[in-house]
Order: structure tokens, then C-alpha cells, then sequence
């Protein structure tokens, strides 16, 4: 067996060939730790998941994406566009459209009508001045924590695709860049996933997924349950049945599975999956404490929103995210959905907004307060941004705005960052006057990606898996770092 | 840094035709037709070298091998001066057997007929049951499934918007029937890429032959593109992917946008085969979610099986398309930035002397299947026979099943794969079940798996055969067997069985209920997602059932704690262990139990328990029977939940999730 080195996060050796290593490095083999120890501190220092350096010092040791599913407004949020105002009820005249959407590769282009302005209002934040829209109060307090990309671009016009895009860098199946992190570095604490999806978006199999990977690096799903007492990881929980006599059950296996063991010869395949059940019962013993957000205090469930009907879902998700990345978890991802706003423009984004405004606000203050913002990448994006032009107007002669939403953007939009690494009260690129295709300080996904992966001290040239006789990496052939974005 | 000025007339003319001619990189060699593989390239890689007549070889222990496969064997065996293992025990080579042939585990009577018959003559027992499981409806579903990785089946297409195809099953069935009745090989490809050119007797076969063309209908494609040419391409691609590992080894799809820069095949190549495809029809539908034609099926009678009848079915599959066309190839696979048109045909592998032309008016498809089935294809038979291998002995020669190329692993056996490749063909008449029948009566399939340390540390991963390898269950044969000794599970065939949800392109099936009944059949009867895996379907998906957008010769074998979890906590698992327990709880055959125990054991593991087993199990059962009486349960209840718990960690156990 050719063992390649390990140290070489880039390179490291696949996890059955390593495990079967581990296991000789950490004496777990054959079931060998009594049950009371199952609770006792993690497992060894190697194996799939053990963390690892990374190719250089790194600006965040973890990330957490809020994901605004659907696409949002972004010249409604961050990327005022004064025109949109003076001009409203104008046509935008053919040669200033962006070329795929000329082309016809976008939505149908009859459905578009006039610029539209909503009623939102633009204004100065901070001691830098970043343009925010009041959409989002309490989150334009931050403004001077923020790095805004005005000049993000995609390649699909079509929600599934784009979110693939976002999530995996392209439109065929590939890993998550979650699960190329945790590939890349490994994960703090042993007795939790190490990348984890609160309330996945649509087509999570693809979307957080290890593709190619093996699978020990896929998302673990935590489902959104409203009671404290819902198991959040698919069958963590054991039943209450089980209660009295799960321990002589366990010990049972443990038995049988050591004389099988025995009876077979050394085998690093069933050492593999005894070993994997130690993890499991560790991970019953530790996860449900991580989870329990009873043990928060009143003022931080109200920071959260917690304690608002509004707020209260979303609020406990960036909650339990921030406790996640707090226990050593590599990559959180928490979703919001709903952002598709086709229809009552204005109205819609002001729901939708109000759902999230608190709750991100308030992970930014706690992540600082905990000192935890330096080094935790927080990410807000949707797989695309939203048009200029007013959209629904098919064969209406009046147009109501308040009625209508706009269409899908994949040609100039926005997102932001903060903390880990990035610059504060930052603004980076720039579409044209009317928001709808970048002109300035272009950012693909792919430059995202790289970006991401240079903040976490990972060259995303050299963060490579080999499959089917190539070298894969997360940005494909593609991708430049955004290093004007860099602090 | 660009010129000052404008470029020569003559550069810019040179780059003009350099465009035209393909956009090929000059480096090296000059014009079009060099740019195919030399004819030295080809021959460097093994797998295009022609399919030799190795001899027999002679080893030095002559009791040994039962057949000249055991031959070949032994003398790699012999050469690294390394033994075979001793031979399996014979439950144990009872249970390889079921699980290699059905995904099933032999029930206790089973056993014990086998036990009887093999204490008289172990061989004559051994192909009798080889017979009898070859002949038993559940082999198709078995190896029908292998070849369902290979051709990316689904019942919900999903690379956007999640689209139901609820005539996809009929594929599926005829896929299963089609391995129960053992229809050769050659007659498998040429139904599945031109079932609907071939002349049929009946209407039966015809619908049968349509059918069996939804192996090209259920591509997987991204639909994100208003342009029906280039959806039509994407298509393309898939099927040529699908074709290209399936049946080759190869995968074309770099040749797409560039001259493939591992393996024999050209832009030009790729061109020649996408106007084959080109020619055919297969896609409908626009931007969100592009789906296969729907072709009716017409009158068939009515004895016909089960999955041809319905009322005006129509079916997933694909037939010529009115005007057959070339294809201009595609410079950086851009769809819109055309370069020359290649005529229609197929790459020369090797040393291949010639390949069929494409007669104006016809697809292609037709020739497509007589250049796959040459004689001279250095590629197809070698590709199916390793697969084959592979699922018998649970390792193929060529580890990469889907790759012969240039990046593949290299055969561990060259000479036995080339043996076998004939033999196939010649001797076998590439029929399935008496290769099948030619390996799993070789010596060395039934070895033991255990191997000394010496043999470990020389082999670890047994590349040379000298033991069984020994494999934790696929994700079928895992839900089937515990549902199976539960005697839970329902074992006739299933149509479509995917519960209605709502579409859009937003719309997410992840908390799709799977009906019960669809949960106690088969799981190959279980509905497929190519996007959002339902929970429900968890027993199939944390197990490594591949995903079906992309053809999979070799599963992954995945050890991760969200397993153990399942496995523990699931009620999927839990209502099997409670039904196991009832089971030896009301068998009035049982009289006490340590007869249940005893039971147990042979249900689960084809073997009666061990002494201390026996002690062991029955110590677990007092203490949790006492625990459990302290918290007031009734005598009876708390009998069961014992008994459950009991059931359950044997059913979870490596000796029932691995096969020896």
C-alpha cells in the first residue's frame, strides 16, 4: 500500500487507507473502549476528520453562510443604484441589457417592463459610509463590520442550477464547498459533525453533498424542529423505549462485533465500523448539549429575536449556528427561504427581511462579543441577485408596481461578508447605473470559492482530490483570489 | 501583450483556417488527421492491445485448481510464492452464494438442506443451489440492479425541478426480466441503443425492444439554457458518457471541448458519435425542466408481462429522428462557435481494421451496436467481463470498472481478463448466468476470507485472489436481508411508486413520505431521486447507493457514523428488530428460549451459536428483562422489548452486515 503524507492536507491519503492507520495510532480498534469511556475525551489525533494545517496562516478557522435562497434584491439592500429612482417607469433602451439576457438565455424577455424603484429608502451607515437601504436596520449598525461585493456574477439564470453554482462551483454534480473545508482542514471537535446545514435549501443531496469526497465529509442536515426536545440530526436520539436497557444493548454488540472481529482475522474494515459507532454514541452523548438552547440566557434569546414570533425561527437557527461554530464546527450553513420575489416587490422584501434583520444582527454582535468574529468567516448571499426592471408585465397596458417583483439577476449582484479576515466597512466592485450587470471588480463564484479558501489558509490550486484518474479541485480550472477584498 | 496595429492579412487568413480546422493545439503535430491517436499510442495502453488467447498455465500445485480460471490464479499465487486461503465454511459459502446471486440470505431450511447435501458431496451441493438461485425470479432484481448503476436509472429527474417519470419502472422491469431470462449480451446492447430499429416478430417484442431504449431516454441533463440546441447537445453529452464508461471504459466527455488529454479519443471522435446522437430524438421541454419523449406504445396483447400493459402507455424512450444529420464539432464545446462537420461514425481502436460507415437516412445507431459487438472492439468485452467479476468476487481485475484508460488501475490478471473476455463470447455465447455459473464453481471464489499475516501484510487489498474478499452489503442486499429475516418483506415486483409532490423550480422532495407499502418490497422496487433524496429513502442513501445522475460501476463503500445512527435509532430498523423478535416469540416450533436463541442465530448468520453465544445471549436477556421489571412493564412487554433489543444489535451486527 502506497501511504502518501498526510501532513499535506492537499493530499491527504483516502480516509479508508488512513483510518486503517488511525486505528493501529489510536488503540480503538475492536471495540476495545469500555462503554464509560464512550463520554471520555475524543478519539486520536489522525483519521479523516482530524484537523489539519492549512497551506498558510489563515484569517478564519471556520465559516458561517447565511443563505438567502431565491435570490435577493440586492439594488433594493446594498447596491444603491440612484438611477433606479430618477428613472423609474423609464425603458431601459436595448444596448445597455446585459448580452445573455439580448441573447434570450435568461427568463423571457416579453415578461419585463420598465426600470422600478421600490419604496425603499437609501442612506449612508457607519463611520464608512457604506450605502445600505433601511430594508435592514438593524444590520446597517454593522455597516462597519461589513465587506459588500457589488460585482458578483454567475452563470445560471435558473434557481437550481445557480444554487449548485453557489454551493458547489458547478452545474454537475461536485462536492460542497462545505465538504471540500472540511476536507481541506478537518474539524475541531471530534464529537460533532464538522459540516453542518441548518434547514438545508432545495436539492440539499446535490447542494451539501461530498460528491466524489468520501462521504465522511457531507453536511450533517440539522432540521429546524420549533420544540427543544425535536431530535435535530436524523436519528440522534435514541428511543425512549430504549432508555433502561440501551447500555447492555450496545455492550451486546460491542461483544459480537469483537468476536466476529476476532474470528475474522484483523480487517480494517470492521475495525471501520466499530470505530464508527464509538463516534456515534459519542456524537448522542455530545450533540444534544450543543443543541440545547435552553441553556442560553433571556437577553441572548432576545438578541437573537428569539423571543419574537417573526424572528423566532430564523433567530434560533444563527443561535444554534453560533454555538456550533463556538463547539469547533468547520462549516455552518443556515438557510432562509423565500427570497424569490417576483410579485409584490416591496411588501415581500420587507417580510422577508424583517424574518432575518434581527437574528443576523444579533449573531454579529455575539460573534464580536465572543470574540469569535476575527476568526469565523460569516457570509450573506442568495445564489443571484434580482433585475432592474419590473417583471409580470405581460400583456398588462397599466402597470402597478406594488403588484409586480422583479426577475433573475446572474449578470451584476451582491453579497457581504464579515469578520475572518475580510475588510471592514468595505465596499468591492460595481455594476452599472441601473444595477444589472457588472462593470467593475468582476466576482465569479469561482473567485468566491478561491477567496473563501485563501481566508482559510487553503491555495484552492492546491486543495486537490484525486478521481477518475484527474485532479479536482473546488474552483474546477477557474478562480482568482479577491485580494483587495483581504484585511 | 497584443500587437500595436492590425495583424498581417496572411497571419490573420492562417488563424481563419486554424479556426476552421478546429481550434486543434499545433503543438506537436500539424494537421487534422494526424491529430487521431497514433496508431503506437493506441497499442501503448493495454486495454486497446487485441484480446489475446492466453495459454493455460502450468502451476506447481496440480490438486488445486478445479479450472483453468483457478489456474491462472494459482500461478500469480505461485509466483509471489504466497498459498491460497483454505477453502469457506459451508454456511458461510451458503450465505456467498444467496447474497451473490439473490441479495438475499438463505432461510434456516435452507441451511440445513444445504448442510445435508454438502456433508454427502460438497461440489454436487454447491451447483445444485448455483441452479436453483440462478433460476429464481430474485436473481434479475439482484444483478438487474448492478446494471441500473451503470445506465443512471431514476424515477424523478431533478437537476432543477424535480420531474416525475412515471414510466421509467417499465425500464426497470424489463431490465430485471431481461437478467432472469438471461438474454445475451449482445442482444442487451443492441436493445438498449436501437431496440426500436430492430426487426420484431411480435407486437410483444417490439413493445419490449421500445422499451428497452429508455437506457438513452433517461439522460440527466441541467436545464438551465432557453436553447433547445444547446439542451439537445447537453443531452448528448450524457448519453455518450453513459455509453462511453458503460461499455468501454472510456469517458469522452473531455473530447467535448478539447482533444482528450489521457485517452485515444479526439474532438473528432466525440463529433462523429454526437451525430449519431444528434439523429436521434430524446428531448422535450425547455429552461427549468428538459424531459425524455414520451412515445406511445401501441397495441400489445394481452398475455404480455406485466410491465408492457396499461392503458395508451406511452414510454420512455427514443426512436430516428425525421432528418439524420451530421454534427460541426464544437470549438471549446461552445455550442454557438462551430468548426467542421464530421460525418457521422466511430473511433478505430487499436488495431481495429475497420468501423461501419452511417448510410445516409439512418441514425447511426445500428452500426453503433455492430462496432460495439466487433470482434476487433479490443474494449466492450474485456469492460463486461470485469464487471461481472467484480460483482461475483467483489473486486474487479481492473479495479476502475468505468476506466481503461490511460489513468485506470491496470489489470491484476492480464491474462485471465483476456481468457475470460473470449470465453464470454466464444464459449459462454455471452450469456451472464453460465459465466456466472463458470466462476462461482472456481476454487478460488470459495475461499475462506480469513487471511494469515503474512498474506495481509504481502496483500493487504487482494489483488491476487488468494482469499475472499470479504464486503460490508450494498445498500439493497442490506434493507432486503434485515427485512427479509423479519419476515417482513414483500416480495412482488413494483410499478412507479413515487408519491405525488408538488414541482416548481424551488420545490424540494427532501420530506417526501415514502408510502409503507412501498418500504416492505425490494428496495430496487423503491422510487430513485436524482436531487432531493427523501428522508425516507435514508436506508438506500446513507448506505452509498450512488447517485443517479452519472453512470456508477463501483459503489463507494462508506463507513460514517450517520450509519450507526440509522442503524441504532431508526424506526425503519427498529420495526424490523420488533417484528424479528415477534417472529421467535410466536414460532410455536420454539419451545423455550434458548431454542429461540439457537433459532436466532440460524436465521441471522446460518449458524447455530456458539456455546459462549449462547451463555452470553441468554446473561443480556436476564439483565434486561430484570431492568426492565423494575419499571413496571407487564411480564409480556417486558419480554418483547428484550427480545427486540436482542434482535436488533444481532441485526446490526458485522457478521450480518458483511458478507464473507
Amino acid at each position: 500500500m502506497v501511504r502518501r503524507d498526510e501532513s499535506w492536507c492537499g493530499q491527504a491519503a483516502p480516509p479508508a487507507q488512513s483510518r486503517r492507520d488511525f486505528l493501529k495510532q489510536a488503540a480503538l480498534g475492536f471495540g476495545s473502549v469500555a462503554l464509560a469511556a464512550l463520554v471520555a475525551p475524543t478519539a486520536g489525533a489522525a483519521g479523516p476528520l482530524a484537523a489539519r494545517a492549512p497551506h498558510f496562516r489563515p484569517r478564519a478557522k471556520r465559516v458561517i453562510f447565511l443563505f438567502m435562497e431565491g435570490g435577493p434584491s440586492h439594488v433594493d439592500l446594498i447596491d444603491y443604484k440612484p438611477e433606479l429612482f430618477r428613472r423609474h417607469g423609464q425603458r431601459l433602451p436595448f444596448d445597455l441589457l446585459p448580452r445573455q439576457w439580448r441573447e434570450g438565455r435568461g427568463e423571457s424577455p416579453d415578461d419585463f417592463g420598465p426600470i422600478m424603484a421600490t419604496p425603499v429608502k437609501f442612506a449612508r451607515h457607519g463611520q464608512s459610509g457604506l450605502w445600505l437601504s433601511d430594508a435592514m436596520p438593524n444590520v446597517a449598525r454593522h455597516a462597519d463590520k461589513l465587506c459588500v461585493i457589488n460585482g458578483m456574477v454567475c452563470d445560471s439564470p435558473e434557481h437550481g442550477t445557480a444554487v449548485q453554482q453557489f454551493h458547489t462551483g458547478l452545474f454537475v454534480p461536485r462536492p460542497s464547498m462545505g465538504a471540500w473545508m472540511l476536507y481541506g482542514l478537518g474539524t475541531e471537535n471530534q464529537d460533532l459533525p464538522g459540516f453542518v446545514v441548518i434547514a438545508p435549501p432545495a436539492g440539499s443531496t446535490v447542494n451539501c453533498g461530498s460528491d466524489f469526497l468520501p462521504a465522511i465529509y457531507q453536511a450533517t442536515i440539522l432540521r429546524d424542529g420549533g420544540a427543544a426536545t425535536e431530535e435535530r440530526i436524523r436519528y440522534l436520539n435514541a428511543p425512549p423505549s430504549s432508555a433502561l436497557i440501551r447500555q447492555e444493548q450496545l455492550e451486546f454488540l460491542r461483544d459480537a462485533n469483537r468476536a466476529h472481529a476476532q474470528r475474522s482475522g484483523a480487517d480494517p474494515r470492521l475495525e471501520s465500523v466499530i470505530e464508527a459507532h464509538e463516534l456515534a454514541f459519542r456524537m448522542q452523548a455530545r450533540a444534544p448539549g450543543v443543541f440545547d438552547l435552553t441553556q442560553e440566557s433571556a437577553e441572548s434569546l432576545a438578541l437573537y429575536g428569539v423571543d419574537q414570533p417573526e424572528t423566532q425561527s430564523f433567530g434560533r437557527q444563527c443561535l444554534l449556528a453560533r454555538r456550533l461554530a463556538e463547539a469547533g464546527v468547520r462549516f455552518i450553513q443556515v438557510t432562509s427561504k423565500g427570497w424569490d420575489h417576483h410579485g409584490t416587490m416591496y411588501s415581500s422584501l420587507t417580510r422577508s427581511c424583517a424574518r432575518v434583520d434581527k437574528p443576523i444582527a444579533g449573531l454579529l454582535t455575539d460573534l464580536e462579543r465572543r470574540g469569535l468574529l476575527e476568526d469565523t468567516l460569516v457570509m450573506w448571499s442568495g445564489e443571484f441577485g434580482r433585475t432592474p426592471l419590473v417583471q409580470g408585465v405581460r400583456g398588462r397596458t397599466e402597470i402597478n408596481y406594488a403588484a409586480l417583483g422583479r426577475g433573475h439577476n446572474p449578470y451584476g449582484w451582491s453579497l457581504w461578508m464579515a469578520g475572518g479576515g475580510v475588510k471592514a466597512g468595505y465596499r468591492h466592485g460595481a455594476t452599472d447605473p441601473f444595477g444589472f450587470q457588472t462593470v467593475e471588480g468582476r466576482v465569479h463564484v469561482h473567485d468566491l470559492h478561491a477567496t473563501m479558501l485563501h481566508l482559510l489558509g487553503l491555495d484552492h490550486e492546491r486543495l486537490t482530490y484525486r478521481h477518475a484518474g484527474r485532479d479536482f479541485r473546488l474552483t474546477d480550472v477557474y478562480g482568482q483570489v479577491v485580494q483587495n477584498i483581504v484585511a | 501583450m497584443p500587437p500595436k496595429g492590425k495583424v498581417d492579412e496572411a497571419v490573420i487568413a492562417d488563424f481563419v483556417q486554424w479556426v476552421q480546422d478546429g481550434a486543434f493545439d499545433p503543438r506537436g503535430t500539424a494537421t487534422q488527421a494526424d491529430k487521431q491517436p497514433s496508431k503506437t499510442q493506441a497499442r501503448d495502453l493495454w486495454s486497446l492491445r487485441p484480446i489475446a488467447r492466453p495459454p493455460v498455465p502450468v502451476v506447481k500445485d496440480r490438486a488445486w485448481p478445479r479450472s483453468d480460471i483457478d489456474r491462472f490464479v494459482l500461478a500469480e499465487l505461485e509466483a509471489k510464492g504466497m498459498k491460497p486461503a483454505g477453502d469457506a465454511e459451508t454456511y458461510v459459502l451458503l450465505r456467498r452464494l444467496h447474497y451473490v446471486l439473490t441479495g438475499l440470505p438463505p432461510t434456516p431450511e435452507q441451511v440445513e438442506t444445504f448442510e445435508k447435501h454438502a456433508d454427502r458431496n460438497r461440489s454436487a451441493a454447491v451447483e445444485k443451489t448455483i441452479d436453483s438461485l440462478l433460476a429464481s425470479p430474485h436473481f434479475g432484481e439482484r444483478w438487474g440492479r448492478h446494471w441500473l448503476d451503470l445506465a443512471r436509472y431514476t424515477d424523478v429527474n431533478g437537476s432543477t425541478a424535480p420531474v416525475a417519470y412515471p414510466q421509467a419502472w417499465r425500464y426497470r422491469q424489463y431490465v430485471i426480466d431481461a437478467f432472469n431470462a438471461d438474454k445475451p449480451f449482445d442482444r442487451l446492447v443492441r436493445e438498449q441503443i436501437a431496440g426500436d430499429l430492430l426487426l420484431a416478430k411480435t407486437a410483444e417484442e417490439k413493445a419490449s425492444n421500445l422499451i428497452a431504449t429508455g437506457y438513452l431516454a433517461l439522460f440527466h441533463i441541467v436545464a438551465a439554457d432557453r436553447d433547445p440546441e444547446r439542451r439537445k447537445l447537453d443531452v448528448i453529452d450524457d448519453q455518450l458518457d453513459v455509453l462511453g464508461k458503460n461499455f468501454l471504459g472510456m469517458s469522452f466527455g473531455c473530447a467535448r471541448c478539447h482533444e482528450h488529454k489521457l485517452d485515444p479519443i479526439s474532438t473528432r471522435d466525440y463529433y462523429a458519435l454526437a451525430g449519431v446522437f444528434r439523429s436521434t430524438t430524446n428531448v422535450k421541454g425547455g429552461f427549468g425542466s428538459s424531459e425524455p419523449e414520451a412515445i406511445a406504445l401501441g397495441p400489445v396483447a394481452a398475455a404480455v408481462p406485466f410491465w408492457m400493459k396499461g392503458d395508451k402507455v406511452k414510454v420512455l424512450a427514443v426512436q430516428e429522428e425525421k432528418s439524420p444529420q451530421d454534427v460541426a464539432i464544437r470549438i471549446w464545446g461552445d455550442a454557438d462557435n462551430k468548426g467542421a462537420v464530421v460525418p457521422r461514425g466511430f473511433p478505430r481502436f487499436g488495431t481495429m481494421q475497420h468501423a461501419p460507415g452511417v448510410p445516409d437516412g439512418q441514425s447511426g445507431r445500428l452500426q453503433l451496436t455492430d462496432w460495439l459487438l466487433d470482434p476487433e472492439n479490443p474494449l466492450v468485452a474485456r469492460v463486461a467481463v470485469n464487471r461481472l467479476w467484480q460483482h461475483v468476487f467483489g473486486q474487479g481485475l481492473v479495479r476502475s470498472t468505468d476506466n481503461f484508460g490511460t489513468t485506470g488501475d491496470p489489470p491484476s490478471h492480464p491474462e485471465l481478463l483476456d481468457y475470460l473476455a473470449r470465453r464470454f463470447r466464444e464459449h459462454h455465447g455471452w450469456s451472464f448466468k453460465s459465466l456466472i455459473k463458470e466462476l462461482l464453481l472456481t476454487r478460488a471464489w470459495q475461499l475462506s476470507a480469513r487471511a494469515d499475516e503474512k498474506v495481509r501484510h504481502v496483500d493487504p487489498d487482494n489483488r491476487l485472489c488468494g482469499r475472499a474478499n470479504r464486503r460490508r452489503q450494498d445498500a439493497e442486499a442490506l434493507h432486503d436481508a434485515m427485512s427479509f429475516v423479519a419476515g417482513r418483506l414483500d416480495l412482488t415486483p413494483g410499478a412507479f411508486t413515487a408519491p405525488k409532490f408538488g414541482g416548481g423550480n424551488q420545490a424540494s422532495t427532501i420530506n417526501l413520505a415514502i408510502p409503507e407499502e412501498t418500504l416492505r418490497k425490494r428496495a430496487i422496487y423503491w422510487p430513485v431521486f436524482r436531487k432531493d433524496i427523501p428522508a425516507g429513502l435514508d436506508a438506500l442513501s446513507l448506505f452509498d447507493m450512488p447517485m443517479a445522475s452519472a453512470p456508477c460501476g463501483t459503489r463507494a463503500v462508506s463507513v460514517v457514523p450517520a450509519q450507526s445512527l440509522f442503524l441504532l435509532n431508526s424506526p425503519l430498523v427498529q420495526g424490523k428488530a420488533d417484528a424479528l423478535a415477534a417472529k421467535m416469540l410466536e414460532d410455536p416450533r420454539l419451545k423455550n428460549d434458548p431454542d429461540r436463541v439457537s433459532q436466532l442465530y440460524v436465521v441471522l448468520f446460518s449458524r447455530p451459536p456458539t456455546k459462549t453465544e449462547k451463555e452470553r445471549t441468554a446473561s443480556v436477556f436476564e439483565t434486561m428483562v430484570r431492568r426492565l421489571g423494575q419499571s413496571g412493564n407487564t411480564a409480556m412487554e417486558t419480554r418483547r422489548m428484550a427480545w427486540s433489543h436482542l434482535c436488533q444489535a444481532l441485526l446490526i451486527s458485522n457478521e450480518f452486515l458483511v458478507v464473507e
